[in-house]
């Protein structure tokens, strides 16, 4: 099975059109959900809910909301920048913000894209479309054990 | 407060200094005169009491050097009882002016503060609501899409009417969300620096407004060689595409829109002028349609969210520069910015031709 999309996302609704999105993209690329920062960094982690490997592989992308409960997605990123594997993970985050400020921090942080929320459901499906070409089949994975 | 009385000290302390300079040419004449100047000073600086203490303290030593006996206290001829007197009372009056005038300069200064920090705490809260106005909209416009897509087949034909028309009232009302942002955006901007090539500025704005020209099947004259002028890009875009979409916009069904862009140097200030053929503004309401939230016409086929001259009109503002409108109401709309000239003075002015 190939690795999935983990999206994190608290909005139920942008949930809901994301993973249209991604289905409607005829590449039926898996995706997992978690809900907040602190979800997201227990899942690549491997503990608690998420200690099964098999259930819940490493993904090969991380689709990050910037706005989000319990630990934003700067304190995902910053904490993934600090560990020696994981850190090799791309990250694209997916925001609403378009402040200049959130983005050059998300950049500093060490994320690899940055795509502000559209409106529309045909623009998200154009962005699900080339996040999953060129993240899943373009772009040349890192290891990470 | 101490310091307003020592300021006066020193005050009448340096007229003090200047009459006794000038006392080989005045002699006994004016004793009291360079004082005059210490009380108004200290009653400007430190209000009333600062200027009754400059006038106590500058009779006194008038007194002591200049009137009556020279070096002592007292022994005052009736003249000098009403020079002294004339002195006290003059003093005492423009004490009080300056004291007023002091007074009404700090509560103007006070009530500038607090205007700006109102204006300042509006704008936040209009940026919060409309950023978290987002995401509800989002979603709305997001389902209703998903209502025509994926169900229409079950929808009757009035059901996939309504989803359509949530869909628009999402779109218009995302537009509006968006316009205030930039309304409020305009606020932070600061004065205009840039040199900004009008050609360049007018190619981004046929290209944002492909879609609408292409649906309106208007015709967009662009004069060549615009010019230069001092602005901020991102604003003087935003500016253009309000008016080349207004000019696309407001025009009787039926009719091809026609608009004209051109420029012409007067002076060191460019006039960018922007023609169209649609419905025209009335003179009696040229000046209100750069207001926020004025919308002349409600009839359905004039959409907007009577945002966009408000935004020319702070844009242009917020570059030091002016906008208006000609216009006889009937034929058409001459809408207007003027902005300073990049090159003048120099020896490329009025080179528009070599372009």
């Amino acid at each position: 099975m190939s690795a999935p999309i983990l999206i994190v996302e608290d909005n139920p609704d942008d949930l809901v059109f994301l993973q249209r999105a991604l289905q409607s993209t005829g590449r039926s690329a898996p995706f997992r959900i978690v809900r907040d920062g602190a979800g997201a960094i227990d899942y690549l982690m491997g503990e608690g809910d998420y200690a099964d490997r098999l259930k819940h592989p490493l993904p090969a992308l991380v689709l990050l909301d910037l706005n989000l409960p319990v630990a934003s997605g700067f304190i995902v990123l910053r904490w993934l920048n600090e560990q020696p594997m994981l850190r090799r993970l791309p990250v694209v985050v997916l925001s609403s913000s378009d402040r200049d400020e959130d983005v050059n921090l998300a950049y500093d942080l060490g994320a690899n894209a940055y795509i502000v929320k559209p409106n529309g459901l045909k623009p998200l499906g154009e962005v699900a479309e080339q996040v999953a070409r060129f993240w899943l089949t373009m772009n040349r994975r890192p290891s990470i054990e | 407060m101490l310091n307003r009385y020592v300021v006066a000290a020193v005050a009448v302390a340096v007229s003090l200094v200047i009459r006794l300079a000038l006392d080989p040419f005045l002699g006994d004449e004016s004793p009291l005169l360079a004082f005059v100047v210490a009380v108004a000073a200290a009653g400007l600086f430190g209000g009333l009491g600062a200027g009754l203490f400059a006038t106590g303290l500058s009779a006194v030593l008038g007194d002591f050097f200049f009137v009556g006996g020279r070096f002592q206290v007292g022994s005052l001829s009736v003249a000098d009882v009403v020079r002294m007197g004339l002195f006290i009372s003059e003093g005492i009056a423009i004490s009080f002016l300056a004291g007023q005038l002091r007074g009404k300069n700090e509560s103007l200064e006070m009530l500038t503060a607090e205007l700006k920090e109102s204006n300042e705490a509006l704008n936040t809260f209009v940026r919060t609501v409309s950023h978290d106005l987002r995401a509800p909209l989002r979603a709305m416009s997001g389902y209703a899409e998903i209502l025509n897509q994926d169900f229409s087949s079950q929808l009757p034909p009035q059901g996939r009417d309504y989803a359509v028309r949530i869909t628009v009232a999402a779109h218009g009302l995302d537009d509006m969300v968006n316009n205030l942002l930039e309304y409020t955006r305009l606020e932070r901007v600061g004065p205009a620096s840039e040199v900004a090539s009008l050609d360049r500025v007018m190619q981004g704005v046929i290209r944002h407004l492909a879609d609408d020209i292409r649906q309106s099947g208007a015709r967009v004259e662009v004069q060549a060689g615009l010019g230069e002028v001092i602005a901020h890009p991102a604003t003087l875009e935003l500016i253009l595409v309000n008016l080349v979409a207004n000019g696309l916009k407001f025009v009787e069904p039926g009719r091809v829109p026609v608009v004209s862009v051109r420029s012409t140097l007067r002076g060191g200030t460019r006039r960018i002028t922007v023609r169209d053929n649609g419905i025209g503004v009335a003179a009696a309401k040229q000046a209100a349609i750069f207001q926020p939230f004025v919308r002349l016409n409600t009839e359905a086929f004039f959409v907007g969210s009577g945002l966009g001259l408000a935004l020319v009109a702070r844009g242009a503002a917020r570059m030091g520069g002016a906008c208006g409108v000609d216009s006889d109401g009937v034929s058409g709309s001459e809408f207007w910015i003027e902005l300073s000239e990049a090159h003048t003075g120099g020896s490329g002015v009025g080179s528009d031709s070599d372009r």
